[in-house]
């Protein structure tokens, strides 16, 4: 009874796989709608050398001795750049380092020199009339922070002044304030266009104000927060190298990748079958579950980004699993060699690999979730696939895998050859 | 593997001492002519990758300490710092570009230290709890571990090296690193810290011994008989 039970489990999660596979790979157009449904493995979003497109390195080139290395100006001007390159109808990425600025723009092939989108006129301008001519009373190195942010449920700016900075806007309310009792209209600039008028009915002194207007959500409020933080850093970017990845290069990369992948994972299964046989074989399923769970959050995670280095990192992950698992079948075979029977050799053999496992996946992720705070754009890629994948195995190695051992157990709880069990034949069953 | 044929513990000096060596020619030559590509990296990055480093080494020393006591930790800090400075030198040496593919590497190295230790302790642990394993000598129970680090060592390469032949140049600047960060963990694991597993056995088994003795002791005393140390409980340690 408890045999054919488990027998269904196992076809039933086999076929779950396989109908996950197929909604991981397949794209068709959504019955009564315009979209089309995108398998999870199609929905991972992939990095340029597997789309292809252009990559720009530009050199920061700093035009005042104000704020000339800093990690916080050319963050802010990566954010900047990568919103006019999106609103200039691109698909692009922007990562910040040192002072280098490198623009990815996906699916395009010959987009020029983009220099002259990045060097845009981002000056922030403050003046009493709406006119662009009209004279810049406070400027963006007045400006000592901007902060996206929500008062009371609405989003806006919070502007953080330096001292000449807090005195040039008291100057600067009090003089629109003289001009008329009623008050009147203080004009923020972002280069060319108007950010948003300021309504003054009495002179301002105060560290900073916060300045709500067109901004619907956070994220619109921590863009323009950006755009006043990069005027605060007066920079030039200047082209210094420039790599075109091809479409055909692009589906060689994506090619021999999956070869890699293919090869790893056949490589993996078939040494848990080969070497544990039976065993093995359902053990295997519960590392397919896995797999599946891992690239189902792959595509689930915002934050992803599969790269190269990212998919070594997914890789290494997937080596990992199969490591631990190998440990524990082999713990399981040391405590079956010392006479114990096939149930009490899966059992102990868990019990004693169980703690070194959960070591070795916990020492793993900690590792990388520090290294992922502190890391940059391109670090992080690899370092969110890493941890995904470790999540995903060190779940499979620690828990899945009792599960499966011991379902597999109701099957067959007698033939330690039929797992690749051995036994030294000095060595007599414990009653 | 016959562990007669080479004696792990005891040789620790002379790859101590190579590593030494490799260090100091990391520093002198970094003190020259620095990091190569270094221009892409400012101050605050540096300042991140180390505050990295130095994070996750207490946080990993801190959960050594905490499940395998301080031997274990004390282990751990040595390997680490030995392995992130062994490669940041060879990184020098062979003028590899600094880039964030090396602060990849490095979480692995670090990550990479604190596995192999729990593997080794694992394969030691049991070893040190049976009385009768005596006769093994500490070489012999350090060789036991081996295997299982050369297995996984091994892995991480080959799926190290065959993403380098596929991935080509795009990812080379991750996978050099990565590769030097994994030989260099595989090596300190080993050749370097064996040593010290050795003594930490040694210094188990005596406490083992001792105590054994002092039951043994006390139980002849209970029983009126007169009191016989086991002279051959010291012999094969």
């Amino acid at each position: 009874m408890k045999k054919s039970r488990t027998i269904k489990n196992f076809i039933g999660i086999l076929v779950i796989c396989v109908i996950l596979f197929i909604f991981a790979v397949v794209k068709f157009p959504l019955p009564a709608s315009d979209n089309d449904y995108v398998g999870f493995l199609r929905a991972i979003p992939l990095g340029i050398e597997y789309k292809g497109g252009t990559t720009y390195n530009y050199d920061v080139l700093c035009n005042t001795t104000e704020n000339s290395n800093s990690a916080e100006g050319i963050e802010a001007h990566a954010l900047r750049i990568e919103n006019l390159l999106q609103s200039s109808n691109f698909d692009a990425k922007v990562y910040s380092s040192a002072n280098t600025i490198r623009v990815d723009i996906f699916d395009e092939y010959d987009a020029g020199d983009i220099a002259y989108l990045l060097n845009t006129d981002y000056s922030l301008s403050f003046k009493t009339e709406e006119s662009l001519t009209a004279e810049t009373k406070m400027s963006g190195t007045d400006i000592k922070n901007a902060t996206g942010t929500s008062n009371n449920g609405t989003y806006g700016v919070y502007l953080e002044f330096t001292a000449t900075g807090r005195t040039l806007f008291k100057e600067l309310t009090s003089s629109v304030i003289s001009a008329s009792s009623s008050g009147g209209n203080v004009y923020i600039y972002i280069g060319e266009s108007l950010f948003t008028p300021i309504t003054v009915k009495e002179a301002i002194d105060q560290e900073g104000v916060f300045i709500s207007g067109s901004m619907t959500n956070l994220k619109t409020a921590e863009l323009y927060a950006a755009k006043i933080n990069a005027s605060r850093f007066d920079y030039e970017f200047s082209l210094n190298a420039k790599q075109v990845i091809s479409q055909n290069q692009a589906l060689v990369n994506l090619i021999s990748s999956g070869i890699l992948i293919i090869t790893i994972l056949i490589l993996g299964f078939a040494w848990l079958i080969i070497k544990y046989k039976k065993l093995g074989l359902y053990i295997s399923l519960g590392v397919l579950v896995t797999l599946l769970s891992q690239i189902i959050l792959l595509q689930a995670v915002p934050v992803v980004l599969l790269t190269a280095p990212a998919l070594i990192g997914s890789l290494l992950t997937f080596v990992f699993g199969i490591l631990g698992t190998t440990f524990m079948l082999n713990k399981m075979n040391s405590e079956y060699n010392l006479g114990k029977k096939l149930f009490a050799s899966v059992k102990f053999g868990y019990k004693k690999s169980f703690a070194t496992m959960l070591d070795v996946f916990l020492v793993l992720l900690l590792a990388s979730v520090v290294f992922y705070i502190f890391a940059s754009t391109m670090a992080r890629y690899f370092l969110i696939s890493f941890i995904i994948g470790l999540v995903c195995y060190g779940l499979d190695v620690v828990v899945i895998n009792l599960w499966f051992s011991k379902w597999y157990l109701n099957i067959n709880s007698s033939k330690a050859e039929l797992c690749g069990f051995k036994r030294e034949e000095s060595v007599n069953e414990l009653a | 593997m016959n562990s007669r044929k080479f004696d792990f513990f005891g040789n620790m000096k002379y790859f101590s001492i190579a590593s030494l060596v490799i260090m100091l020619a990391g520093l002198v030559i970094g003190l020259i002519f620095g990091f190569a590509n270094s221009s892409s990296i400012n101050g605050q990055a540096y300042l991140y990758s180390i505050l990295a480093i130095i994070i996750s080494i207490l946080v990993l020393l801190i959960y050594c300490a905490i499940r395998h006591g301080f031997y274990s930790a004390f282990a751990f800090l040595l390997s680490s710092f030995h392995n992130v400075a062994l490669l940041i030198s060879l990184v020098v040496l062979f003028r590899i570009p600094v880039e964030s593919g090396l602060l990849m590497a490095l979480c692995l190295t670090i990550a990479l230290t604190a596995v192999f230790e729990f593997i080794t302790l694992s394969k030691l642990t049991p070893e040190m709890k049976i009385t009768e394993s005596r006769k093994t000598t500490t070489n012999d129970l350090v060789v036991k571990s081996l295997k299982q680090l050369i297995i996984i060592g091994l892995s991480i390469v080959v799926v190290l090296v065959l993403g380098l032949l596929i991935g080509g140049v795009s990812i080379l600047n991750f996978v050099r690193p990565a590769l030097l960060g994994t030989i260099i963990s595989l090596y300190c694991a080993i050749f370097i810290t064996t040593e010290y597993w050795g003594l930490y056995v040694k210094e188990k088994r005596k406490k083992k011994i001792e105590k054994d003795e002092t039951v043994f002791i006390e139980k002849e005393s209970e029983n009126g008989k007169e009191i016989s140390t086991p002279e051959n409980a010291k012999q094969d340690i």
